[in-house]
């Protein structure tokens, strides 16, 4: 079963990453084909009511637009429909109708921007219009957003009448930090390849203007001349990013040139491409960025992982009434760091029996496992490595790489305690990412994504617009989840697969030295992954109360307050998994296996259905939903909170503080 | 042993050998264990692994000289091993105990149950996961050890009594801080109960498991705590007394706050299972505080007087049996004297080493996480069963 799912798993990876796709220039064929669909519709519709001089609108793509993409509608050729539109006009592209933000009202409104009229090689008339969606427009759409409606053509100087309009259903998200970081590099590739071509060229309105070109260079053998536009690039819209793209293979590239700004129509130049190919030492160097930045992350979350476990040891030192970790540091907070080198410097002792290579792997891929979760963990509104739109499920899929590890740990070191350990751990993981991915489905049905900043971004900053308040259902997945992690994280009262007491200290029980710290390191890791994801699906994330997440972007000050908001959240996660680490016992196998296959898994399909009627019934009442949220924040969240210190403050007065110490002093 | 080690397991069946060196058989005990994954098919005890030879010591020393060492028969409850054999060898002699030694073998013996007791407690919780209730058990046990210190000296292995008495009086003060502990201790009993003994997993874990019937323990020879939560109702205190415990039971009944014997029932737990075994223990606390209280108020109330009158000669001939109830139930000591120096041969009965024998009966069906729980709920301490 297990092996299916992570194949279905690994399918659904590539079908989500390949349907929106990050750069539109590399159009997927799943939204060409959605696309192409789309616009036979667009034909049929568009090119009988009305007879404006240009011709019909016949596909718009890409449907999945960012902001700073651009947006190209391919034209009819003109016939008995169809009128005429020179290439080179420039006309003005207006997106009319409702604007949805996923999980909100749907709003009237438009996009309109200036787009211009594109030729095909040698022709006169216009085959194609090009619009790129710039900044102050897209600002009005906020998050992720659906479009419905139809777009328009109009004379550039938005008087006359609609030239032609066509209807179209279009996806909207905000800028990516992976569209910055690509727009960045292909800013430094293209310096190197313009330097090759002997041309510098600059984005312009109307394509990339050459402003200058060196004589004898290959560009100036292709007839490229200072004050050209060009306007297109193997038939592509002419783009930096593509330029630099296009040049770096062999063959030849074909420009559409216009002699310049204001001449009307473009001829074609041909350069000799691959002249600039990417040197050797190019991919070292990216190899080398790429290696450094897992390091640095590597090492941050290792760090923060030692803190979570001096932490812990002081939590656990107050309240089993003694100190705690006081010697290394100040305060004793650097005994992670003495801890680790007494770790780092042991022998790594490997049992005569063992199965060595899987010995020896089998911590590794618990690190990786853990480690590679911090690809997606949203920390702040820019503070997030890959925004990937498939985030949680990549999340789901790469920590289903520890219980391989623990397994293969356990068998490998030829212990009985160790290989109960390992199959314990081994049932209760896959168990458990059931009601865990359940639970998800149930935040994935309400948000319509699995992006983790998208997600966030449609809760608010206020307790009752959390998602954990959203439904009684939500409310009830937050539980399962949180339940669910604290079992996949090995973590009290599910700590079976190492319970000292029963199995010495499970399938780690042979490791030493390094390779148990690497176990040591992913388990304290772990519990901050719970935390963290915890916070983004149910908490709001790094949301601050009464701020949108335009501001907070703006601002250096507020994205670092809205990273504390999201560290002070994960946190109290955190402390709560300590806390209940040291007050309760643990399950026994049979127990812990019931109750995950007869409460979670078919609480938490009643609870995805829950969710679901109620998002069916309170759609549209945002009202009602609003009273409905602050209910639930007042009675599963506040009364519960105020019983839970009423009892706290009982046991202390009972106990009279019980904190004396030297009752005989 | 060697049956079950080289005997190679049926089908799907693999040996587990837990101990000695494992870290919830408290002590040095081992059970070889034949298992399918998780269920157990059978735990055998394989006992022995700390036999010092004490009753053999015992023949070539005097009666005096032996105190010691029956402190090391059961050193988490050290008082009470003492009181058994202070009262088997004034039985032989009929040596006089003053009254002043007899309450505060009460008193000590008492307080030592406790703190016993927290071990027990601490230690089953804690092979159920629930660390923090361990240390803070040790921490109330750390007051008891403050308390014993003062009186005589050592923490552990008292060497508090004597032939004929104890080794010295309470020191000054003494009293009111074994009374602030007393006031002290019931409402953390309480907090523990909340903590832990009515906590949803740990009765789970608890509930049901591996239960022992009344007619099974008088079988098996099971003795204390663990005969009590099977629904045996005797205590040594209350049905044989000894010392002056009838007093203080009598004045305790006086006051109407009466000594009850703490016996196992159908509660959260069945009787008899886990939950009873762990359970009844925090009963004996609460009524081991009541008799801690009683005696107290009794000592101070009689005049000061002798708390140590030792016979002159001890040279006794003839036999004879001592028990007194021990933290793991009743301890009964038989000596065998010829008039000599020494005795001619001594042998200690135990609690923890008939509890061993059940083991193997009820570990049929259970699961391994369910061993460490029985393991834990019979308090049975590796000096005691091997001596």
């Amino acid at each position: 079963m297990s092996l299916a799912m992570r194949l279905a798993m690994s399918l659904a990876m590539r079908l989500a990453m390949t349907t929106r796709p990050e750069t539109p220039h590399r159009a997927s064929w799943l939204a060409v084909v959605a696309a192409l669909t789309l616009g036979a519709a667009a034909a049929g519709t568009a090119g009988c009511r009305e007879v404006p001089p240009a011709p019909p609108i016949r596909d718009v793509r890409p449907t999945t637009l960012e902001r700073g993409d651009t947006l190209l509608l391919e034209l009819g050729g003109g016939g008995r429909h169809g009128g005429r539109l020179s290439a080179g006009t420039e006309v003005a592209v207006k997106l009319s109708g409702t604007i949805t933000p996923v999980n909100g009202r749907p709003v009237d409104g438009g996009l309109s921007f200036t787009g211009r009229a594109v030729g095909s090689a040698g022709s006169a008339q216009a085959t194609r219009i090009l619009a790129v969606i710039d900044e102050p427009q897209e600002r009005a759409v906020g998050g992720h957003a659906r479009f419905v409606g139809r777009v328009e053509i109009t004379p550039a100087e938005g008087r006359g009448a609609v030239l032609r309009s066509a209807p179209v259903e279009l996806d909207l998200f905000p800028r990516t930090l992976r569209r910055a970081a690509d727009g960045a590099w292909n800013g430094t590739e293209l310096r190197r390849v313009t330097s090759w071509l002997g041309a510098t060229v600059q984005p312009g309105p109307q394509g990339l203007a050459v402003t200058t070109v060196t004589p004898g260079s290959p560009a100036a053998l292709a007839r490229l001349e200072a004050g050209n536009v060009i306007q297109q690039i193997d038939g592509q819209p002419a783009t930096q990013g593509r330029l630099a793209a296009r040049l770096q293979r062999r063959g030849t590239v074909t420009l559409a040139v216009k002699p310049n700004a204001t001449a009307g129509s473009t001829v074609p130049l041909r350069v000799a491409a691959g002249g600039a190919p990417r040197p050797f030492w190019g991919w070292v160097i990216a190899a080398l960025i790429l290696w450094g930045t897992s390091l640095v992350i590597v090492l941050l979350v290792a760090v923060g992982g030692g803190f979570i476990t001096v932490w812990e040891r002081k939590v656990a030192g107050r309240m089993q009434s003694r100190i705690g970790p006081n010697r290394v540091g100040p305060q004793g907070w650097l005994q992670w760091l003495a801890d680790a080198l007494k770790l780092i410097t042991k022998e790594d002792l490997i049992p005569a029996d063992a199965d060595r290579p899987l010995f020896l792997t089998s911590p590794y891929l618990v690190f990786c496992g853990v480690f590679m979760t911090f690809m997606v963990l949203p920390f702040s509104q820019l503070l997030v490595v890959a925004d990937l739109n498939i985030g949680f499920l990549y999340l789901l899929a790469v920590t289903s790489l520890v219980v391989v590890g623990v397994i293969m740990g356990g068998w490998a070191s030829n212990s009985k305690w160790s290989l109960i350990g390992g199959m314990r751990s081994a049932a209760q993981i896959i168990s458990y990412e059931l009601p865990a991915g359940l639970a998800l489905m149930v935040i994935a049905v309400m948000a319509g994504t699995l992006s983790p900043q998208e997600i966030i971004r449609q809760q608010g900053g206020a307790p009752w617009s959390w998602y954990v308040f959203h439904n009684p259902a939500a409310l009830c997945a937050f539980f399962i989840y949180f339940i669910a992690a604290l079992a996949e994280g090995n973590r009290t009262p599910f700590d079976l697969p190492e319970a000292e007491s029963e199995l010495v200290s499970g399938y780690n029980t042979e490791y030493s030295g390094f390779r148990f710290g690497a176990f040591a390191t992913a388990e304290w890791v772990n519990l901050w992954v719970i935390g963290a994801l915890a916070t983004a699906l149910f908490l709001g994330g790094w949301r601050i109360p009464r701020l949108a997440p335009e501001p907070i972007e703006a601002s250096v000050w507020l994205q670092l307050a809205s990273f504390a908001v999201f560290f002070g959240k994960a946190a109290a996660l955190v402390f709560v998994t300590i806390w209940l680490r040291w007050t309760l016992p643990r399950f026994r196998i049979d127990q812990m296996m019931s109750m995950c296959w007869k409460y979670l898994v078919p609480f938490g399909l009643v609870c995805l259905v829950g969710s679901m009627a109620w998002m069916w019934g309170f759609q549209g009442h945002a009202q009602a939903q609003r009273i409905a949220s602050i209910v639930l924040f007042v009675g599963g969240g506040l009364v519960p909170f105020v019983y839970f210190w009423s009892r706290v403050r009982y046991t202390y007065r009972v106990t009279n503080g019980q904190l004396d110490l030297n009752l005989f002093k | 042993m060697s049956e079950i080690v080289l005997a190679t397991p049926a089908g799907e069946e693999m040996i587990l050998n837990m101990g000695p060196h494992h870290p919830s058989t408290h002590g040095v005990l081992r059970f070889i264990v034949r298992t399918d994954g998780e269920v157990m098919s059978e735990a055998k005890p394989d006992v022995g692994y700390l036999h010092r030879a004490i009753e053999k010591i015992c023949e070539g020393m005097t009666y005096e000289a032996f105190m010691p060492y029956t402190d090391r028969i059961d050193y988490v409850a050290a008082m009470p091993a003492n009181h058994c054999w202070a009262l088997t060898v004034e039985k032989l002699v009929g040596a006089p105990v003053p009254p002043r030694a007899e309450y505060l073998r009460i008193i000590t013996d008492e307080l030592n149950r406790i703190s016993s007791h927290h071990i027990m407690l601490g230690a089953h919780a804690m092979d159920l996961g629930a660390v923090t209730v361990f240390p803070w058990l040790l921490r109330e046990r750390e007051m008891v050890n403050d308390l014993l210190e003062e009186l005589c000296g050592a923490r552990l292995t008292y060497n508090y009594h004597r032939i004929g008495g104890v080794a010295v009086d309470m020191p000054a003060g003494w009293p009111d801080k074994v009374m602030r502990f007393v006031d002290r201790h019931g409402p953390i009993l309480d907090e523990l109960d909340r903590l832990i003994s009515g906590n949803e997993i740990f009765v789970k874990r608890n509930r049901g498991v591996a239960v022992v019937t009344a007619a099974e323990a008088r079988s098996y020879g099971m003795v204390g705590p663990n005969a009590r939560a099977s629904g045996v109702d005797y205590d040594l205190r209350r049905d044989a007394p000894y010392g002056l415990y009838a007093k203080v039971l009598a004045g305790l009944e006086q006051k109407g706050t009466p000594f009850e014997v703490a016996v196992g029932r159908d509660a959260l737990g069945v009787t008899g299972d886990c939950w009873n075994r762990f359970y009844v223990r925090v009963e004996e606390c609460r009524q081991s505080l009541k008799l801690v209280r009683e005696a107290l108020a009794q000592i101070q109330e009689t005049p000061a007087g002798e708390f140590w009158t030792p016979p002159k000669k001890i040279r006794p001939k003839g036999e004879a049996l001592g028990r007194v109830e021990a933290a793991r139930g009743w301890m009964s000591c038989y000596v065998v004297a010829t008039g000599e120096k020494t005795p001619y041969r001594a042998h200690f009965r135990t609690g923890s080493f008939t509890s061993m024998a059940v083991v193997r009966a009820k570990s049929r069906g259970l699961m391994v996480a369910d061993l460490v729980a029985l393991i834990a709920s019979l308090d049975v301490i590796a000096p005691e069963i091997d001596r």
